[in-house]
């Protein structure tokens, strides 16, 4: 048994796969409303826009959540950039990318009790979780309330700058996902960071690692 | 673009139109509705009830000879609409520019206020609820006559028969339900709703809707939203909120980076993959 605070308990572990259902449910009817076209009819406009409303909504009600269990439940401690994260950090976890796992070495950056991301996935989750989530938001938000906006935003329709801005966000944010779901599979074995996101990290799966422990974990 | 504005403000806000104090619900059924309840001369109490004269007696502008039965009048000759709303700019100009409309000059001569604002049962845009109910407001007038039916049946008919019609549209009854005729069927320039168009100088250009920039829905959408907030709660508001306009947020050399950036980060993968494969294959084997 894993001894110490668990780095997925359960609502971590419902928080992101109730995020990974909305952000599917978002990218599918977001695709769908921006490439409209009477050929491409496989979700009707209209469903699309109350499911996409919807899960905005739900999505926005998650993440003050998620603020809330970083602050409070330590979870926060995770994106806390420690000594050595920067330099060497960064140019350690992109050489193991470019070069190490090919060779099957060991995670740099193993994963313990105080360390849950690699440098490299602390500083892509920082921005991600605390600079793109909150933009895609708020932009969202601001497409429910264009009359409370500032108006002329860059010489642009205040409209028309936060619709244009919501959707290239979440294009950006579209690609982070495929690369994420990929550098799942960076685990010790292809599976074993989605068993761990999954069954959490209760049950000692932890120790059956390599002999540093865990690799690092990025999912 | 600017008296566009104007026109989607006359369309939707309309508010001056009507005088402060006639929000609330009513309107005294009068002694007149014992007989016109039913038949040709029949007025639906309960629509005139919501309408923006419902409190306003009959007598009011069916004057002379219609304060006693048998009626004394001939005909229920009635005050010309700018008797009481003339002397506005609003009402001068649209006056005039029903008088220079296709209605005018290809179809009646005494084509007037009264032919698409019924006297009985108008009611401003504005105080329907929801984007849709404010264009079948709008829309109302002009398809009483370009898609009449008297069932819903007929309606529906008429309406596809319609739709057929505006062919240069995807999504021809969409376009029809959601989009008020006179926003295309009036000049584009000049800040009127009332200067009705012939078909062939009716507007064409899908732009002037369809991108971020179009300032017709972008000051439409801001009216909506406040004025849904105000009818539903800001959550239901949010919810149900429609403001989508395809290919608003279209930017072509956006749409190519990111799709290019999507399938270089594909790519990235397939090969890192690939190689990953491999070299574990060749570990494994060696």
């Amino acid at each position: 048994m894993m001894s110490g605070p668990r780095a997925y308990p359960l609502w971590l572990r419902v928080w992101h796969w109730a995020n990974a259902a909305l952000f599917l449910t978002l990218l599918v009817t977001g695709l769908r409303m921006h490439y409209s076209a009477p050929s491409f009819p496989p979700i009707d406009f209209r469903v699309s826009h109350l499911v996409h409303n919807a899960a905005g909504i739900l999505l926005t009600l998650f993440y003050l959540l998620y603020i809330l269990g970083n602050l409070f439940l330590g979870n926060g401690r995770y994106y806390r950039i420690v000594s050595g994260d920067i330099s060497p950090g960064l140019m350690l976890q992109a050489g193991y990318y470019i070069h190490g796992i090919f060779l099957g070495r060991s995670h740099p950056f193993p994963h313990g009790p105080d360390r849950k991301f690699n440098p490299l996935q602390k500083l892509i989750y920082l921005a991600v979780v605390f600079l793109f989530f909150p933009a895609s938001i708020l932009t969202g938000w601001g497409l429910f309330v264009p009359d409370k906006l500032p108006q002329g935003v860059l010489g642009m329709p205040s409209f028309a700058f936060w619709a244009i801005a919501h959707t290239y966000i979440n294009f950006f944010f579209s690609l982070f996902m495929i690369v994420h779901v990929y550098l799942g599979t960076t685990g010790e074995t292809l599976g074993e960071l989605y068993r761990l996101m999954w069954f959490g990290d209760a049950h000692g799966h932890e120790e059956k690692g390599s002999p540093k422990g865990e690799g690092t974990v990025r999912a | 673009m600017k008296p566009m504005i104007r026109i989607v403000l006359f369309l939707t806000g309309a508010l001056w139109l009507a005088p402060p104090g006639t929000a609330g619900a009513g309107g005294a059924e009068s002694d007149c509705m014992g007989c016109h309840k039913s038949g040709a001369r029949a007025i639906d109490p309960a629509r005139y009830a919501q309408s923006v004269h419902r409190e306003l007696p009959c007598t009011e502008c069916h004057m002379e000879g219609y304060d006693r039965f048998p009626h004394a009048g001939k005909g229920a000759g009635a005050p010309a609409c700018t008797d009481c709303h003339g002397g506005t700019a609003a009402f001068d100009d649209a006056a005039r520019d029903v008088k220079a409309s296709v209605h005018v000059e290809m179809g009646d001569p005494d084509f007037g206020c009264t032919n698409c604002h019924s006297p009985h049962y108008f009611l401003p845009a504005s105080r329907t609820p929801g984007r849709e109910g404010i264009f079948a407001a709008v829309n109302r007038a002009c398809i009483a006559c370009h898609a009449p039916g008297d069932t819903p049946e007929a309606g529906a008919a008429s309406m596809k028969e319609l739709s057929l019609m505006h062919g240069r549209f995807p999504h021809k009854m969409v376009h029809l339900q959601r989009v008020a005729c006179v926003a295309c069927h009036t000049p584009t320039d000049k800040d009127t709703v009332h200067l009705v168009l012939p078909k062939s100088k009716a507007l064409g250009d899908c732009i002037m809707c369809h991108s971020g920039s179009s300032l017709l829905t972008v000051k439409f959408d801001e009216y909506l939203a406040e004025k849904e907030r105000a009818e539903k709660g800001w959550l239901n508001a949010a919810l149900y909120n429609n403001a989508y306009l395809t290919g608003a947020t279209r930017h072509r050399w956006l749409d190519w980076g990111t799709f290019v950036l999507t399938v270089l980060a594909l790519a990235g993968i397939g090969i890192h993959a690939l190689g990953r494969w491999f070299f574990g294959y060749i570990r494994r084997t060696s």
